[in-house]
């Protein structure tokens, strides 16, 4: 489908709002689809989309913008028009299997669940809540032993995801495929799950298409607890507390209800003004961050007044990528919903610096 | 065309008056400004985004030093070429999005570059609003009222000329002035209705101020399934010779697909400051003998309405290619067929198409598909439409302006006397050359 130019999407885009050129806006962006031009502004047109996906929920006829920006990303990794700085991503990938640019001890407590007995479950964490945010990893791996859940951690490749979104080719993402599909076969699991999904909607979506999927579910955290909720025992605390929609889980994905309902176990839920399937992105989408930090500050920042202007007394997310982003802002508190929970469960937050669980 | 090492000075000049931040040269900047949603395309030098009177000034003071075509560009959503540079500085007028609303005044303030579409939704929330909308209101107020752009509702409540009360403009020599009295009424001789409707070829509106009415309590839709357009033209005759709806629109089979529903449909919009139950039995009565009727309130009949306005992109679910839309507008009796030897062009030349109407005021909306790069193909039918248009006493032009698409229908009387205001206002013809024959 081609795009007739109409514009609705323009001001629906983050980065139009904070830049404010029709450059910048997905309009701008399908008219530069079929060019190439030799400045800067070009390739920060093609390298700005968030791949949050917003466009396409407001385009009349469905354009996926961020699926076309995808693949001529492609085109100019390939000429060596992108910026430095994805190609240092890739290579991380490839060489220290992390998009990090360095190699890693994995830490003990993931060690600990090694995939080496049969298992029901396999639990892929990600590599920024295994390497820079480990509370979120942790935290859920307490919820699964609360729960008595059987099963094992398996993080030894990046899913990909950074490098796939800002226009690499399928091969970054096929160890992570095969060490996974060993896995599931070594120990006879049922279910990947996942609780970042920056790394979900690839093993879940991206895989299929590209290796042909693995024999197995795969779920996010959120819709796996929600199946068990009731043995969550999750006791309401007298807080209030709005969600922020993770792009990829909630319009990549279409998980919007899942966190919400065991948020509502736990909090009062107050919603932004932009929420569900017209969330806004939280600055960190499509690698943006990477080359164009100040623009994703911007949106960030616009993200997180929102929140504020609910009232709310924390924001919660469920990915370990907007978790860290918005926490950065400094403006409000923000949590991982995996770690709330865990919070929640373990009653370790009866303190009055954390939430107070009502009586 | 301008020298190398003059463009040079130019860009240095424009550049200390905006700022480095909010200037562009860049090739892929300029090629992102070098459209609108017309099959046209040109070649922006440039683009500006000034913030204030004062800098317009300025780089209006340069542009007629150097003779630096001007385009004023809002959100570059018009069909006819309008705001499509040609070897031009773009003045990108979207940092005057300001609005207020004044609601126990019945007035609005906007600046240029606000967004028609969250004005609308202000105004809604305040219960006040303006009338007259675009068919498709993802448009700045300056782009609005600098193409005099109408839609529904215009037999009712007139369209926007009829609420712009002043305009704050820029000439061309750079001279800032307030026009209009900014109140309801006005003796003399009234100079911003001048600008209504110029496309940015006398100077830059900045400013627009609105008469606007208080929000009727009730409002309807009627869908009414025809067999044919004649079958709704005859029906939309009774309906006027009994009352004055807000607007009655005509949606062919493929149209009603677009929007999810089915078969020929006549949609007649009804609103009042009491009720519409008197209408809406009056119409029921009417139409009962024309086809199936049904009665929408609330939420769904404004839903109707909100898709209607991505009619023309929705259509690209059925066909092929890019829409370009007509805004004939006829004496109502000929609609039908005037309509047919449309048709009969239209699949003589192989051209895939749809048709919507606006039945109350008379304008034909072909919607035409074409191939992206055959603006030649569509010129020439576009001969042939508008002779058929003539012969039958209609006007070319009735809702989206002249730009380059239609500049060569006009009437070469009037030409002449805008030709002479034009050199009056704009002696080195800096402002949107080219555009409306001038």
């Amino acid at each position: 489908m081609e795009c007739v130019r109409c514009g609705i999407c323009v001001e629906g885009c983050p980065v139009f709002m904070v830049t404010k050129w029709e450059t910048f806006s997905p309009r701008g962006r399908m008219i530069l689809l079929e060019k190439i031009f030799d400045d800067d502004s070009f390739k920060k047109s093609i390298f700005t989309c968030l791949t949050c996906g917003r466009c396409s929920i407001l385009c009349p006829i469905g354009i996926e913008v961020y699926d076309r920006m995808e693949k001529k990303r492609k085109k100019l990794r390939k000429l060596n028009l992108a910026p430095p700085r994805y190609y240092f991503i890739s290579n991380s990938i490839r060489k220290f299997k992390n998009p990090f640019g360095k190699e890693f001890k994995k830490p003990d407590f993931i060690l600990k669940y090694s995939p080496t007995k049969k298992a029901d479950v396999i639990y892929y964490p990600g590599c920024t809540s295994v390497y820079r945010e480990i509370t979120l990893s942790k935290s859920v791996i307490d919820v699964l032993e609360r729960l008595k859940i059987d099963f094992v951690v398996e993080h030894e490749y990046c899913c990909g995801s950074t490098a796939l979104r800002t226009g690499d080719d399928a091969e970054v993402a096929e160890p992570n495929f095969k060490k996974l599909q060993y896995v599931i076969e070594k120990t006879g699991a049922k279910t990947i799950i996942t609780s970042c999904p920056g790394c979900y909607k690839p093993i879940k979506s991206s895989y299929d298409k590209l290796f042909g999927g693995l024999s197995c579910d795969v779920m996010h955290v959120s819709q796996f607890l929600v199946d068990k909720i009731d043995e969550l025992k999750l006791k309401k605390t007298d807080k209030i507390v709005t969600y922020h929609d993770p792009c990829h889980l909630g319009r990549g994905m279409n998980v919007y209800h899942e966190p919400r309902a065991l948020i509502n176990k736990i909090a009062d839920l107050v919603e932004m003004k932009n929420t569900m399937k017209n969330s806004l992105c939280c600055g960190g989408g499509g690698g943006i961050r990477i080359a164009y930090k100040e623009i994703s500050n911007e949106i960030r920042r616009k993200r997180a007044k929102e929140a504020l202007k609910t009232g709310a007394d924390m924001l919660v997310t469920s990915c370990p990528y907007c978790y860290l982003n918005l926490k950065r802002a400094n403006m409000i508190e923000v949590k991982d919903l995996f770690q709330l929970i865990s919070e929640v469960m373990s009653e370790t937050i009866r303190d009055n610096n954390h939430i107070k669980i009502k009586e | 065309m301008v020298r190398f090492d003059t463009f040079k000075t130019i860009i240095h000049e424009i550049s200390a008056i905006v700022g480095e931040e909010d200037l562009s040269i860049h090739d892929s900047v300029c090629h992102t400004y070098s459209f609108d949603t017309s099959l046209h395309s040109g070649k922006a030098i440039g683009v500006a985004r000034p913030e204030s009177v004062e800098e317009i000034c300025d780089i209006l003071k340069i542009a007629n030093k150097y003779r630096i075509p001007i385009i004023p560009r809002g959100f570059g959503t018009g069909n006819r070429g309008g705001a499509i540079p040609y070897n031009a500085l773009v003045l990108d007028m979207l940092k005057f999005n300001s609005f207020s609303i004044d609601s126990k005044n019945l007035k609005l303030e906007a600046g240029a570059g606000a967004l028609f579409s969250n004005i609308r939704k202000s105004l809604n929330s305040k219960n006040v609003f303006l009338p007259p909308e675009p068919d498709f209101d993802v448009c700045s107020i300056g782009g609005f009222v600098a193409t005099a752009k109408s839609g529904r509702r215009t037999i009712k409540y007139g369209n926007i000329k009829d609420y712009v009360l002043g305009l704050d403009v820029v000439l061309p020599n750079g001279k800032f002035v307030e026009l209009g009295s900014k109140n309801f009424k006005h003796s003399g001789f009234d100079v911003k209705d001048l600008f209504v409707g110029s496309e940015g070829s006398l100077g830059v509106i900045t400013k627009a101020y609105f008469k606007i009415l208080p929000k009727p309590k009730d409002f309807a839709v009627i869908m009414v399934n025809v067999e044919n357009l004649k079958m709704g033209v005859e029906l939309s005759i009774e309906i006027l010779n009994e009352m004055l709806p807000t607007s009655i629109d005509y949606l062919d089979e493929f149209c009603s697909k677009a929007l999810n529903m089915k078969g020929k449909l006549i949609a007649i919009e009804l609103d009042s400051y009491t009720n519409v139950d008197r209408e809406v039995e009056k119409i029921e009565e009417l139409a009962k003998d024309y086809g199936n009727v049904e009665v929408h309130k609330g939420k769904k009949a404004e839903k109707f309405y909100v898709s209607l306005k991505s009619l023309n992109v929705r259509l690209k679910n059925f066909f092929k290619g890019f829409p370009v839309v007509e805004d004939f507008e006829l004496p109502i009796v000929t609609i039908p067929f005037v309509c047919e030897e449309i048709k009969e062009v239209l699949e003589k030349n192989e051209i895939k198409h749809a048709f919507y109407c606006h039945l109350d005021s008379g304008v034909i909306h072909p919607i035409m598909f074409f191939e992206k790069e055959s603006v030649r193909k569509y010129e020439m039918l576009l001969n042939d439409l508008c002779s058929i248009v003539k012969q039958h006493r209609g006007y070319i032009a009735g809702e989206y302006g002249i730009g380059i698409v239609k500049s060569k229908f006009l009437d070469i009387n009037s030409l002449e006397i805008m030709k002479h205001i034009k050199k009056l206002l704009d002696p080195n013809n800096i402002m949107n050359p080219g555009k409306m024959g001038l």
